[in-house]
């Protein structure tokens, strides 16, 4: 569970920000820079267990496959109870052709094929649930630092995005730019008309790089820039 | 929605998934011959004489005891269900009154008051807040949408500076615990307010 959540990346992301000063192609054509702008210093005082409130109060809730789950175990309980105590009344209601069933579970033997694969897909139902109930997920929101166990702030993906990709296009030079979040890392397609390009792919990282130290997320994200020339 | 709700999910998940990868692996155990034959042999029909026996010899009590399980198991699906729709949102709060006797505040004044609050700050768009817990323990959850070009430090020095410690003082409360959603460059929706 502590492996999802990051602090420990923060100390490294101070050390290794000596990353590449100069990527600009000869040609006009595209520059990936590596992700290794210098994070701005924290506004707030950082606090691991306040991070650590953010990062859980937004994990999924696994509802889906609860409710799923959950309606089946209510359906063969019912259906079982159903027949059993109507029989035990003396009326029986026969929803399920369990004559039908008894006959074939009285000549199947334990190893035939469909018993064996019913097995496994059972198992494999069970093995499905377990992953549910372990994996932590990604969460429903981004998790802000707030150094405040008692303040749990959490800001949509796609405002995050967005608002990344408008401080990307600010930078002079660029007409327009897209940001996607792949994991944690912030991928931005930046497009500029401009001939000479020189430094701009860093100028884009920059601003972005600001903008998420403002918006101050728990997370380090690393900020890849990708520049279309013209 | 609430948190133990989510916790409840997961240990749920687990032991029913845990349950059926028993199931499955005792069931391909027997049917790969893995028990002794004597015992429990890979070869012979999955209902066979000893177990019709066993049912013809407690009848019908073995039933009852089928149909006991098969109610029990219906009423943990029924609950399990039930409890999704929880919500631990909070229309009044009791304060303590001393001997005068008990008040209750109405946790939509409240709310509607730091919605207020928290939208005064020219960052901030808009918000709604609803109050969660019990009355001794009063949380808020809220939400909020913020100008896109707004520091997050906006929100936060609005909250935990100015809304929240009202709202410690209006309920008499040491610490009120919130949740902000917060979405940058919307309006919040008014039909999705916080549960």
């Amino acid at each position: 569970m502590t492996s999802h959540e990051p602090f420990s990346e923060h100390v490294s992301g101070h050390v290794s920000d000596t990353g590449p000063t100069e990527e600009i192609p000869a040609a006009p054509g595209t520059a990936s820079v590596a992700p290794s702008a210098p994070r701005a210093p924290d506004e707030v005082v950082r606090n691991a267990s306040a991070d650590r409130a953010a990062v859980r109060a937004f994990r999924p809730r696994r509802v889906i496959p609860a409710v799923i789950t959950a309606v089946v175990m209510t359906a063969i309980g019912v259906l079982v109870a159903l027949e059993v105590i109507s029989a035990l009344a003396g009326h029986p209601l026969r929803l399920l052709p369990y004559d039908r069933m008894l006959t074939w579970a009285s000549s199947t033997p334990w190893s035939d094929r469909q018993v064996m694969a019913g097995a496994g897909l059972v198992g494999l139902l069970g093995l499905l649930l377990v992953l549910f109930a372990l994996i932590p997920g990604r969460p429903t929101l981004i998790p802000v630092r707030t150094g405040d166990k008692d303040l749990v702030i959490g800001m949509q993906r796609r405002g995050f995005a967005r608002s990344l990709a408008h401080a990307a296009e600010r930078v002079r030079g660029v007409d327009q730019a897209k940001v996607r979040l792949v994991g944690k890392t912030v991928r931005v397609d930046a497009h500029s008309a401009v001939r000479d390009t020189t430094g701009l792919a860093d100028a884009v990282r920059e601003a972005v790089t600001a903008r998420i130290a403002a918006l101050s997320p728990v997370w380090h994200h690393p900020v890849h820039v990708h520049l279309r020339g013209k | 929605m609430h948190d133990k709700t989510a916790r409840g999910n997961r240990l749920g998940l687990l032991l029913v998934g845990l349950a059926l990868m028993a199931l499955s692996a005792l069931v391909m155990a027997r049917g790969a011959g893995a028990f002794p034959p004597a015992v429990a042999s890979a070869r012979g029909p999955l209902v066979d004489a000893q177990t019709r026996a066993a049912f013809a010899r407690y009848d019908p009590w073995l039933w009852w005891v089928v149909a006991a399980a098969a109610i029990v198991l219906a009423l943990f699906g029924l609950r399990w269900l039930l409890v999704q729709g929880r919500s631990r949102r909070l229309s009044g709060i009791r304060l303590d009154g001393g001997p005068a006797g008990i008040t209750e505040v109405d946790a939509h004044s409240v709310t509607d008051a730091a919605a207020a609050e928290a939208g005064s700050h020219p960052s901030i768009i808009g918000a709604t807040a609803a109050m969660t817990g019990t009355s001794e323990h009063p949380a808020v959850r809220m939400r909020v949408a913020v100008v896109e070009d707004a520091p997050m430090s906006a929100v936060r020095e609005q909250l935990s500076g100015v809304v929240i410690p009202h709202m410690r003082q209006a309920l008499e409360t040491e610490r009120i615990p919130a949740v902000a959603r917060v979405t940058l460059g919307d309006a919040p929706h008014p039909r999705r307010a916080v549960t």
